[in-house]
């Protein structure tokens, strides 16, 4: 059944369909419509939750960190400056293979100071060993709440997930959602029941200290679980589209990419826009084709090889920028093409930054480049305003 | 694909507008889409809100740059954006004035409609929201939704009293604009150029900008209603001053006869018991509105301890 909501609602139902037990978060635009929606759930006794207001984002991991340690199912959800004082117990919920769930409202990093879209604040936190998934649509970022606790529950991997969904332009924006249903929730996601927990009639220490003996081996377990966790997705994605009839494809979807001799790579909502320019591309005859990916942690770099195998030249879509390299797409697929064994030409764009808009036009500037063979740079700020820049010679 | 741009400022409710027209393209079996884009995040400042109606799921997550209908909320951002930007040649722009499409001068060619929201809310609903009044006459000039399905998205929206106020004033929207026939609209050739002057477009390298704005913006174009002071029961204990966020109080000293006489009603009124003996003392004490600037939000005749203001209706 659909109905039309705002986004963040959309989440805010789906977490309510989940049955965390503990929710503990800060609000920050443009993630503050969620957590508002959730404590009102709370607060009317449709979710039956401990939701624990805390006095920054370091304290709302660390209460959820806690509570995961017990053994209660946790939520929550942060966007930019709030990511990034996370920043140092996100590595411990990694560690500690807690299965936390986190909506991340993307949104830019300071300074300057910027509320607007682009993917720079969880970009920042790829290696910290969460699953990282970046949604096109609000019914997939419902989806994806419910999918990312079967994913991070798996007793095989024990990981936690971050949902990644476009600040405003999706968690603001009012769009038709396909409901999930309550009863087959609970039967898609039973209550979760962890292996060791703290407990205080059976006492255990908790994310104790390794020394240089054993400290390589926590780290490695915790790298080979992310990669595990590609085929966990891959069997969760399957019995979710069983259940409920929507499936999001592998861990890219490929958009007309056969015969595709352009294919341009996107993350997030603006993947919308980009199929749409690909429709009108190609009843222009233009053989072109894109590929969303959806999860970037762990890299599906085997997926990049195989559907990049047959094509002219490739372009990346980079809303964030590791400054004084590239983008942080553009270099994962490059090292991905390294071990593969036909190697496209790479256009590597950065654009969107601290929300500036993409609209058709600028992916059409993209394909452009890559049909004339432009030379450009390692990371091409395409829809750069060079008219307000003075340029230094160095 | 009808695509719908909606211009207003912060606080006129055109976030809502646009979702409201979204939940109403949806109660009419169509796809839709709404979005926002903030400026900054400041009661008056503009704000522009996206609707998009299709037949069809929307991909399309980018911002509307030939929309098919443009609804302006409040007839001052003419002056301040262009808010014909890209508009189809087809297209229709509702505006929010009690004037006629030519006299508010408007640079386009398109089809101009002109209704007054603002009127039309203050009477219904009591207060100058005009947002629900313009979705009637949205409903009524472009026939892309029907009123029906307007209602029901208030309603939904709003339960109660509010909602069917809010109700009643996009049906009169609506019956007023139905009856209206497409004009051709003069094209303004000298636009009105905008309030606030564009600063140079170069950037710095480093984050550093001169501070405040707000000198050059003058808010006072907003205003609605405005606060009227009671000096007589007034006690001059500054709070409105502090209060407001546009600095548009000012203290004035009153000197000579102008004091003498403010002195002499104090000590009338404290013999009355009307006022106390402290505020007698600073009966030369006035506290003035800057026209400029008072955008008539309320907020001084809100924390007045004694209710000594109250807003008024500005006269047109």
């Amino acid at each position: 059944m659909m109905e039309i909501m705002e986004g963040s609602h959309a989440v805010a139902l789906a977490v309510k369909a989940a049955r965390p037990k503990v929710v503990a978060a800060y609000p920050i635009t443009p993630q503050t419509h969620i957590v508002e929606d959730i404590s009102q759930l709370i607060a009317d006794g449709e979710l039956e939750a401990e939701y624990v207001k805390v006095e920054s984002e370091h304290s709302a991991m660390s209460v959820c960190i806690g509570a995961s340690a017990t053994g209660a199912r946790t939520y929550t959800a942060t966007t930019s400056q709030g990511l990034a004082l996370m920043h140092e117990v996100i590595f411990n919920a990694a560690g500690m293979r807690l299965p936390i769930v986190m909506t991340v409202a993307n949104r830019a990093l300071s300074a300057p100071l910027n509320i607007w879209n682009d993917h720079q604040d969880s970009i920042s936190e790829r290696d910290s060993g969460w699953i990282q998934i970046y949604v096109e649509d609000n019914t997939e970022a419902s989806d994806l709440t419910i999918q990312a606790y079967r994913i991070a529950e798996d007793k095989r991997i024990q990981v936690p997930m971050m949902v990644c969904m476009d600040g405003y332009t999706l968690t603001h924006t009012y769009e038709p959602i396909e409901l999930l249903d309550q009863d087959l929730v609970d039967d898609f996601l039973p209550p979760y029941e962890p292996t060791d927990y703290l407990n205080v009639d059976d006492p255990k220490s908790f994310g104790m200290f390794a020394d240089p003996d054993y400290y390589t081996e926590f780290r490695y377990q915790n790298h080979e679980a992310l990669h595990a966790a590609k085929v966990v997705m891959g069997e969760v994605a399957k019995e979710f589209g069983e259940v409920f009839g929507r499936d999001y494809g592998g861990l890219i979807e490929e958009y007309r990419c056969d015969g595709a001799e352009y294919v341009l790579i996107a993350m997030g909502s603006v993947v919308g826009t980009l199929k749409d320019t690909v429709d009108d591309l190609r009843d222009a005859g233009i053989r072109v084709g894109a590929i969303k990916l959806r999860v970037y942690r762990p890299f599906p770099a085997e997926e990049i090889q195989r559907a990049l195998t047959d094509v002219e030249a490739v372009g990346i879509l980079d809303k964030n920028i590791s400054l004084g390299s590239e983008g942080a797409l553009s270099a994962d697929v490059k090292s991905a093409l390294y071990r593969s064994k036909t190697t496209p030409k790479v256009f590597s764009f950065v654009a969107g930054l601290g929300g500036r808009d993409i609209p058709k036009g600028m992916f059409v500037k993209m394909f452009d480049c890559m049909r004339e063979d432009k030379k450009i740079s390692t990371s091409e700020f395409i829809d750069l305003r060079t008219e307000i820049l003075d340029f230094q010679e160095v | 694909m009808k695509e719908v741009r909606i211009h207003g400022r912060g606080g006129q409710g055109s976030v809502t507008a646009a979702e409201l027209l979204a939940v109403a393209a949806f109660e009419d079996g169509k796809f839709s889409q709404a979005f926002p884009f903030f400026g900054v995040e400041r009661r008056g400042a503009p704000v522009t809100a996206f609707t998009r109606i299709s037949d069809k799921k929307i991909r399309l997550r980018s911002q509307i740059y030939e929309p098919d209908y443009v609804i302006v909320q409040d007839a001052t951002l003419i002056s301040a954006v262009d808010v014909t930007a890209g508009l189809k040649p087809d297209g229709i722009v509702i505006v929010n004035s009690e004037k006629s499409a030519d006299e508010i001068g408007i640079d386009t060619e398109t089809d101009v409609r002109t209704i007054d929201a603002t009127g039309i809310a203050l009477e219904i609903i009591g207060r100058p929201i005009v947002n629900t009044t313009l979705l009637g006459a949205f409903a009524g000039s472009t026939g892309e939704i029907s009123i029906d399905s307007i209602k029901q998205s208030v309603l939904a929206r709003f339960p109660g009293k509010i909602g069917e106020v809010n109700v009643q004033a996009a049906e009169k929207a609506y019956q007023l604009t139905t009856s209206t026939k497409r004009k051709p609209h003069k094209k303004i050739k000298s636009r009105k150029k905008g309030a606030v002057p564009k600063q140079s477009e170069k950037i710095p390298t480093v984050p550093f900008g001169k501070p405040g704005t707000s000198e050059v913006t003058r808010t006072g174009d907003w205003r609605v209603f405005y606060p009227e002071f009671d000096m007589d029961q007034c006690t001059r204990c500054g709070k409105c001053q502090e209060s407001c966020p546009d600095a548009a109080i000012n203290e004035r000293t009153l000197t000579g006869r102008d004091a003498e006489k403010a002195q002499e009603r104090a000590e009338e009124l404290e013999k009355a018991g009307t006022i106390k003996k402290a505020a007698v003392k600073k009966a030369h004490i006035r506290y003035e509105l800057n026209p400029t600037y008072c955008k008539g939000c309320g907020i001084c005749a809100n924390e007045c301890p004694i209710q000594g203001i109250k807003m008024k209706l500005e006269e047109k």
